[in-house]
């Protein structure tokens, strides 16, 4: 709406507006050939019966014209059609325009980008057609989309965070509709994308990333930040579509030195592209610090007896690229402490409590019993550290960065789910149960760095009113003392935290170096 | 040539004058004129439209009150004057859809009062826009009302396009905020 207004305000600006307008660089650059020049310069001859000197390359400026589209309907698909040095094309829909939080008149001025011109980051265009499916890297943009949060005096704004997407498509070549894996369930017929970096597959929580998508007539656009792709600009990145995400369920292990790390398995590569992103954009210390907060970890493990993390279909490759990637060869390798999810995270845990800690846990985990209402829970004996590590997992709609140290994993449309608190980088309490109000929950959660990072993500929950939950706990004496407890690292207030959370029963587990 | 020199050359030497208001703003003529008709008119008018703006240079370059304005800002509101002329004719000869309105179907219906922004909330928006600062409004005002891409605009600000997409960004959603937080009559603090 606001640049509709622009438009109109500028269409025809009053004589004041002019004189307000910092004339002081207003001299364009235009190029106006002579021939144009010319025949301007002899109507005005014409009109006025004036003669002049020399009217041939008066002017010797730039000026170029842009092919404009118009839009006449919202549900049209706009195609853009830009001469520029390069090539170009790309299409984005009005659904996948508004899944992603902008519009093709940004992703237009992404691509009038000089930088793009000069190769810094490839816009491909490459199709490859693979078991049956046609996939078509289309461009990169940029874009911004909204995020709340509240500012100091605990007033709700929204602001922007820049955003960069590659934008793909995806037909099947018999035409028939395409279904995108979007909770990466485990699916075999729905399709999925992923980053590698080294070829390795790390890229759930490695790069935060989101997915737009939109399917129309049959065709699937996906848009996929890649934003933090770039931090790791000086790495050897790939983007791939992929088939089923999970083989055989998640793979949940833990090293002697006590990092949980968790195994993607992918089936299937229907197509990889070179994320061909300038260097310069790389930054180490960025990426340094991104990997320690999401718990990765740039040693390699021995795990020679692991599974590959990648299941090549050689038959549908691209063959433009090279597939064989080898793992544990002075490669780092990506490592996160929990996947979530229902199926995996449920199937791993339940394991646990059927057994007896020392038989079956991970090899490096040392668990004792507690006692947790009539269960019996499995306990680290050790003391939990002091320092509190926060881990910055999110995935889309599902789970929620509520605070330091603590996220919330709702299943989308499931009232049961898990809620994961650490207190280390060692240390997570896993809440496995139900709850049939959120915002008990939510409330519970302390001021202590808690709340700008819950409501970052405050965004994905539908019909939550930030400010009544805020504003209804925040003074709250019970949760202020409550907040006390939880930073003292006691392991008892631990426990009187969660006795506190409303309607949640279950499973406590509790891992620690 | 400042606009001093300009105006006493005019006045000494009508055709060596209007040369040289032509030289030096002819582009400028012609952005504008760009900006607003590309859309709907050809070349051939386009021309037209820059010819007839000097033309009514010419005969008015007197009345010019310095006190109020600037030669250049003379010889802007005179292009657009012009081109929202020659715009609407082509509008109303042709039944050409516009960019001001997607629902738009013809001239009559582009300058309704549903369209035109009330005069409060455009001064409100056009202060704005000023308060926004520099580089900021020079961005906006350049691409809104010269039709300027961001690589256009970065070449004259020394500013890489990216750098001047992202200000852009961040302008808009700022004028968003501020506009509709003014008009609701509610104090917004950033």
């Amino acid at each position: 709406m606001i640049n509709k207004k622009l438009e109109n305000l500028f269409s025809e600006l009053t004589e004041e507006e002019i004189n307000a307008v910092n004339m002081s660089d207003i001299d364009t650059v235009c190029e106006i050939d002579a021939k144009t020049l010319s025949k301007i310069s002899n109507q005005v001859q014409m009109k006025t019966g004036l003669r002049f000197s020399d009217t041939k390359k008066q002017n010797v400026f730039k000026c170029r014209r842009k092919l404009k589209a118009v839009l006449i309907a919202a549900a049209m698909v706009v195609i853009f059609a830009v001469t520029t040095g390069a090539a170009y094309r790309f299409i984005v829909p009005k659904g996948l325009e508004e899944s992603i939080g902008f519009t093709s008149e940004y992703i237009k001025t992404v691509i009038d980008n000089e930088n793009i011109d000069e190769g810094s980051v490839q816009v491909l265009e490459k199709s490859v057609n693979a078991n049956g499916y046609t996939v078509t890297f289309e461009a990169i943009a940029e874009g911004y989309v909204m995020r709340p949060e509240f500012t100091d005096s605990l007033k709700y704004i929204t602001h922007s965070v820049d955003k960069t997407y590659a934008i793909f498509t995806i037909r099947r070549n018999d035409g028939n509709k395409v279904f995108l894996n979007g909770n990466r369930g485990l699916d075999p017929s729905k399709l999925d994308y992923i980053i590698l970096m080294h070829g390795y597959a790390p890229s759930n929580a490695m790069f935060e990333h989101g997915m737009g998508f939109y399917e129309e007539n049959n065709v699937l656009y996906i848009a996929c930040d890649i934003t933090d792709a770039y931090i790791f600009a000086d790495k050897e990145l790939s983007l791939a579509i992929v088939g089923q995400y999970f083989v055989d369920g998640t793979i949940l292990r833990m090293n002697e030195q006590g990092d949980f790390y968790f195994v993607d398995t992918y089936d299937g590569i229907k197509a990889m592209y070179d994320l061909d992103i300038d260097d310069k954009y790389a930054d180490p210390e960025v990426a340094k610090e991104l990997i320690k907060n999401r718990c990765f970890t740039t040693e390699v493990p021995d795990y020679s007896e692991s599974d590959k993390t990648i299941k090549m279909d050689e038959e549908f490759k691209n063959s433009d690229i090279d597939l064989s990637y080898a793992i544990g060869e002075n490669e780092w390798k990506g490592s996160y402490p929990l996947q979530f999810g229902e199926i995996e995270y449920a199937d791993e845990f339940k394991s646990l409590q059927k057994t007896r800690p020392e038989n079956d846990i991970i090899p490096g985990t040392e668990l004792s019993e507690i006692v947790w209402g009539n269960e019996t829970k499995y306990l680290k004996e050790k003391d939990i550290p002091d320092k509190f590590t926060s881990y910055n997992l999110s995935d889309g709609s599902n789970y929620y960065y509520v605070g330091e140290n603590m996220f919330l994993c709702f299943p989308s449309g499931k009232e049961s789910g898990q809620l994961i608190i650490t207190l280390g980088s060692r240390i997570v309490i896993a809440i496995d149960g139900t709850c049939d109000n959120i915002y008990n929950v939510l409330s519970c959660f302390p001021e202590n760095g808690g709340w700008p990072g819950f409501m970052d993500n405050i965004w994905y929950l539908d019909g939550v009113d930030p400010a009544s939950i805020y504003s209804k706990y925040y003074d709250d004496e019970y949760h202020k003392q409550y907040i006390k407890t939880f930073v003292s690292s006691d392991t008892d207030a631990i426990y009187n935290i969660v006795s506190n959370f409303t309607n949640f029963e279950g499973t406590v587990q509790i891992f620690n170096k | 040539m400042t606009q001093e020199e300009i105006l006493a050359l005019m006045k000494s030497d009508s055709d060596k004058g209007m040369e040289a208001v032509m030289k030096q703003y002819t582009a400028l003529v012609y952005k504008i004129a760009l900006s607003k008709l590309s859309s709907v008119c050809s070349q051939e008018d386009i021309e037209e439209t820059i010819s007839d703006v000097f033309v009514e240079f010419y005969r008015k370059y007197e009345t010019i009150d310095f006190s109020k304005g600037s030669l250049t800002s003379f010889i802007m509101l005179l292009a657009q004057r012009r081109s929202v002329d020659t715009f609407r004719k082509a509008v109303k000869s042709k039944n050409a859809y516009t960019v001001l309105s997607e629902d738009v179907s013809d001239a009559d219906t582009i300058f309704t009062e549903d369209i035109i922004m009330k005069r409060e909330e455009r001064n409100l928006l056009f202060d704005c826009i000023l308060e926004l600062g520099e580089p900021e409004s020079t961005i906006i005002f350049r691409k809104f009302y010269f039709g300027e891409t961001f690589a256009e605009i970065g070449k004259r600000l020394s500013l890489s396009a990216n750098a001047v997409n992202k200000r852009y960004l961040r302008s808009i959603e700022k004028l968003s905020r501020e506009l509709a937080s003014i008009m609701k009559g509610e104090v917004y603090n950033d």
